[in-house]
């Protein structure tokens, strides 16, 4: 068996990190929402950043799932048609 | 909640940051270091009389501490006379303990014999010109208990009781929170000890067992309740700062029915005069829950044991934390197969604060034979030591007497003291 090697364009590196800060930023949305929501102190920002990096991860795999799936989808497709 | 949490972190910082001087304020065992006071001599000599397990376990700690020199031991047993001479290799060996009394160098006494000895032997130090430290129980009945009492009265030494827990840094951590209101009104203590063991020593010859397993024996030892509930009893009085007005009770031999006659399964219910109760169980057949004394107060718990206390109202989960718990009980709740009982319980485990910061060590024996030695030293006797063992060992005795005779036991006035709620009627007889 012959291993071939992987390459990470720098096309998806830009994707993938740009897609992880968004998730980030999203989930810090999250925490200043129920922050507001909760009338909790507005320290919980940093106190709470262990849960919005843990919840940036969440949602950055939960997008991963979702894209393998369409591209998975869409590469069924294009053999179909084919 | 807030202003509570401030109070109690402040509290806290308070003791942290004490330093030495403020320290002795509430250690008395310090005073002899750190007040200079008028000192005799810069040594105690102790002798100890009964060094059986506890004999000996006190002649362990009594080694470690630089002021004491153990010069004498005294015990009827040859076995543990070897043990406690493995010890302390250069005391004297006494067989009766009033050819001990009489050694002049031998400035104070520690007993630790079984309690039917206790109270010949203090009034006999006491009159010897000895000071004591005798363990719990002081006396065998109430009325040696207060005859112990008043030896030491009359006799103007130091008076120690084995009630180690009042030296505990933990304990009076603790108990100087719940006097000063953090944890809000005491609705009830609840203190109990469990073991899973039938109590028994070994015996190498069986003319022995009566001498070795005395603690079974009801012409030597009223059981669970001179030999457990004394600490706990009076961690409650502590906490409660009062002394209860009568007591209930029932005991039986449920699981070792071995020849013993002691109880190994008694219940007592003290109640004091505002309704409070206070609430003590012992089974020796089963060990799950241990041993603990559970302050119950409005606004919290202790549980002096453990070194921990709890909070009724814990502060919220983070912000993040109560919306994700919000988002998932909506989705559980609006799945229509799945009802309410899908959705996860919001409440929080409360796993409570130490009370010192760290889990505790020890239970306050070393500091109790510390505080003796410098009490010995500087001739003064701590505030409370005296009168807190002598109305444990009465509540114990009074419990004792509610379940062996089968009813509602209230504190004889004969024998109150000037102390906390109680009212002497002799006059004379006060202390504080």
């Amino acid at each position: 068996m012959q291993m071939n090697d992987s390459v990470i364009t720098k096309r998806r590196k830009t994707i993938e990190i740009y897609t992880l800060a968004s998730c980030f930023v999203v989930a810090f949305a999250v925490n200043l929402y129920a922050i507001m929501v909760y009338s909790a102190p507005y320290s919980e920002l940093y106190s709470s950043i262990f849960y919005v990096v843990a919840f940036a991860l969440v949602l950055y795999a939960a997008w991963s799932v979702i894209r393998l799936a369409v591209y998975g989808v869409l590469i069924i497709l294009k053999k179909f048609k084919e | 909640m807030k202003d509570r949490n401030i109070d109690r972190r402040t509290f806290l910082r308070s003791i942290g940051a004490l330093g030495a001087g403020s320290l002795v304020a509430v250690t008395p065992w310090l005073s002899h270091k750190a007040v200079g006071a008028a000192i005799k001599t810069d040594r105690c000599r102790i002798g100890v009389i009964g060094v059986g397990s506890r004999g000996c376990f006190h002649l362990s700690l009594l080694s470690n501490i630089p002021a004491a020199t153990v010069t004498a031991i005294c015990d009827t047993y040859p076995p543990s006379i070897e043990e406690a001479l493995k010890i302390v290799p250069h005391a004297k060996v006494y067989g009766d303990y009033r050819r001990m009394l009489e050694d002049r160098e031998v400035d104070a006494v520690v007993i630790a014999t079984p309690p039917t000895l206790h109270c010949r032997i203090t009034c006999d130090a006491f009159d010897a010109g000895k000071d004591v430290l005798c363990e719990k129980c002081l006396g065998f009945t109430m009325d040696e208990t207060y005859r112990m009492y008043q030896a030491y009265r009359h006799s103007g030494r130091i008076f120690f009781s084995g009630q180690q827990r009042l030296f505990d840094p933990r304990y009076r951590t603790a108990m100087d929170m719940i006097h000063s209101g953090t944890f809000g009104k005491i609705g009830a203590v609840r203190t109990f000890w469990y073991r899973n063991g039938d109590w028994r020593r070994h015996v190498p010859d069986p003319s022995l067992e009566r001498q070795i397993n005395w603690r079974l024996y009801s012409a030597t030892s009223r059981g669970l309740m001179t030999e457990l509930a004394c600490h706990q009893l009076q961690a409650g009085t502590w906490a409660l700062q009062k002394i209860p007005e009568k007591v209930m009770g029932h005991g039986a031999i449920t699981y070792w029915k071995d020849g013993r006659e002691v109880h190994d399964n008694v219940s007592c219910m003290y109640i004091f005069d505002d309704g409070v109760k206070m609430t003590f169980d012992s089974v020796i057949s089963n060990k799950f829950y241990g041993l603990e004394e559970q302050i119950l107060c409005s606004e919290g718990t202790v549980e002096l044991e453990k070194g921990k206390y709890y909070f009724e109202e814990l502060p919220p989960a983070p912000a993040f934390l109560q919306l994700l718990n919000d988002w998932e009980n909506r989705v559980f709740d609006s799945m229509p197969f799945a009802g309410t009982s899908w959705a996860p319980e919001t409440a929080q485990s409360n796993t409570g604060t130490f009370i010192t910061g760290s889990r505790p060590k020890g239970d306050g024996s070393s500091q109790m034979l510390e505080a003796f030695v410098d009490a010995v030293i500087t001739r003064r006797q701590p505030a409370s030591v005296a009168e807190e063992g002598y109305y444990a060992s009465q509540l114990c005795l009074m419990g004792d007497m509610a379940i062996r005779e089968d009813r509602v036991v209230s504190f004889p006035d004969e024998y109150k003291l000037d102390y906390l709620n109680h009212k002497s009627p002799v006059v004379g007889n006060a202390d504080e």
